[in-house]
């Protein structure tokens, strides 16, 4: 073998080692060091994570019993018939006693799940009392069933005289939201 | 070195020039060596190389040829293979009117031991003639004693005194020189500051010929240690890669045990950070089913603005994120500025033209919008049914 075989022997040999040993060796070290930055990314979220650890833990136990309550504060629905039958009597008694009268109340759709455990249901009232009075009757109401969601709202006086004891038609479509289940929360 | 007596000129020696003076050495046709600053004779330890030598003008021959080639890389293949084996070295000139100067240098039989041991050899011709100016320069020293012609070009010559050429005006004949030309002697302190000089003039050519004179015939491939080197890289690769792989893998490990041993505390802060989602999650979605107080609120200060402003409301329709009221009364448009001063009203606008009617009232209707209310938003709050 002369001298210039055995040199080009030695540079294919030389390129062999690149292309085979090399460059497989810098492929794993580019994973590698991939993988390194992910995982040292990783540990800094994760240590700042456990530094708030007893933050979290506060806050987690103080919005769960919170979200537990509020849950709580909605009235149980399991029993549909009955459950109607309360809130309509509810609404008549809170606003017959601001003086309004109750005309007109129909229950608009069958009651709808929407999510937390709870249902919604929605219903047309048509009330007719003065503005002092409706207004009053509507808040009190507000404040009183605070699982009634107004929707919407129609106010139309009955005769064009001024003032606050005009007499008035209000009509409101309500949405009354309650517990499906007889425990509610998480 | 045994013992140095510095010439007077030493110290005004440059800082170049005393550098080189550390690794110039000189010898004479005798094959004496001594440093070029030294006047002793001082044969260097017989193992070590010269770095850089310079031969006495009795231990060389010096020819010049003009060669008519352009190119360098093949003037000098021609004179290698004509001087192939001999003891010369080849100085080859600028490119002038497409002709090449070119010096050949034979050492002497009794130099030639001395010459093959230096790094780079010059003739003392060569370096001196970097040094002087032009004119005629007569050198005489320890029983040595040459002309040097330079031209004002830079083309040198030079002529060792001999029993015809013993004057200056007959070097100049035997040279070519006019006799206008002017003359100068050296002794011999003169000429050893003259030689640091030259070699530190002598450009950057002359050291790269001479040193490829040196080692021509020793064949670059041979006399480098590639095997070594070779080996050398090849061992500091692997090292390499050993070494920052291992590097690599270790620290990804130690980041993942890190993460393994905050595992359990990390679980429990993120279930909790799950639980907190949740819950803000369900309030979030409670609170659109809990009663919109404020907006009913809003509504009302609507009607209740409508009636201090004296306008008589025919409908009021809401969806408890606007207000259209439609109503008749006096100064519509001061109606509305007055209903945009209101902190609940985010904003109003007719949504009608406005119409006078016959009895001085105007038939309006306005739309607004209320201000976005967080009445929902209270999930501390105690709310009970």
């Amino acid at each position: 073998m002369s001298a210039s075989q055995a040199r080009l022997l030695w540079i294919a040999g030389i390129l062999a080692a690149i292309q085979f040993v090399v460059l497989p060796v810098l492929h794993y070290q580019a994973e590698l060091r991939e993988e390194l930055t992910l995982v040292q990314r990783q540990v800094l979220r994760s240590e700042a994570l456990v530094e708030q650890l007893p933050v979290l833990t506060l806050q987690a136990e103080k919005l769960a019993a919170a979200a537990q309550r509020v849950a709580g504060a909605f009235p149980d629905a399991s029993n549909a018939t009955g459950f109607r039958l309360e809130v309509q009597d509810q609404i008549q008694r809170v606003l017959r006693e601001q003086g309004n009268q109750v005309t007109l109340f129909s229950w608009l759709a069958q009651p709808q799940a929407a999510g937390n455990g709870i249902q919604v249901q929605q219903a047309r009232v048509n009330i007719s009392g003065t503005y002092k009075t409706l207004a009053e009757g509507q808040l009190r109401l507000a404040q009183q069933a605070p699982y009634i969601r107004f929707i919407d709202a129609s106010l139309r006086p009955q005769n064009r005289d001024p003032g606050q004891n005009k007499p008035a038609e209000l009509t409101l479509i309500i949405e009354v939201a309650g517990r499906t289940g007889g425990t509610t929360g998480e | 070195m045994t013992t140095t007596t510095k010439t007077p000129s030493t110290p005004t020696l440059t800082g170049l020039q005393t550098y080189l003076a550390k690794f110039a050495w000189w010898v004479d046709a005798r094959g004496n060596q001594r440093k070029l600053t030294a006047t002793t004779l001082a044969p260097a330890k017989a193992e070590r190389r010269l770095p850089i030598l310079v031969v006495a003008r009795d231990g060389y021959q010096e020819r010049w040829e003009q060669f008519s080639i352009r190119s360098e890389r093949e003037l000098k293949r021609v004179l290698t293979l004509r001087d192939a084996g001999q003891p010369v070295q080849h100085y080859i000139g600028k490119l002038h009117n497409g002709q090449r100067q070119v010096l050949t240098v034979r050492w002497h039989d009794v130099v030639l031991a001395t010459v093959r041991n230096a790094y780079v050899a010059f003739p003392e011709s060569l370096v001196l003639a970097a040094a002087v100016d032009a004119g005629l320069t007569h050198v005489q020293q320890s029983g040595s004693s040459y002309f040097l012609l330079k031209q004002s070009g830079g083309h040198w010559q030079s002529l060792p005194a001999s029993g015809l050429v013993a004057t200056s005006d007959r070097a100049l004949l035997a040279l070519g020189g006019s006799a206008a030309t002017p003359q100068q002697r050296l002794d011999s302190d003169a000429w050893r500051l003259a030689l640091l000089t030259g070699l530190q003039k002598v450009g950057l050519d002359a050291w790269q010929q001479s040193w490829q004179s040196q080692h021509a015939d020793t064949s670059n491939a041979d006399n480098f240690p590639w095997r070594p080197t070779w080996v050398g890289v090849g061992v500091l690769t692997i090292v390499y890669g050993l070494l920052s792989t291992g590097y690599l893998v270790m620290a990804t490990e130690s980041a993942e045990h890190r993460l393994e041993s905050i595992r359990s505390d990390l679980d429990t802060a993120l279930s909790a950070q799950a639980t907190v989602n949740n819950a803000q999650q369900t309030l979030t979605g409670l609170a659109q089913h809990q009663s919109n107080i404020a907006a009913v609120d809003q509504f009302w200060q609507s009607i209740a603005d409508s009636q201090t402003l004296n306008i008589l409301v025919n409908s009021a329709v809401s969806d408890y994120s606007s207000v259209t009221l439609a109503a008749e009364g006096v100064g519509a448009t001061n109606v509305l500025t007055e209903l945009l001063q209101r902190d609940y009203v985010d904003s109003a606008d007719f949504t009608a033209p406005v119409r006078s009617q016959p009895n001085g009232l105007e038939r309006f209707t306005i739309e607004i919008q209320l201000q976005p209310t967080l009445d929902a938003d209270v999930p501390e709050s105690e709310t009970q049914p």
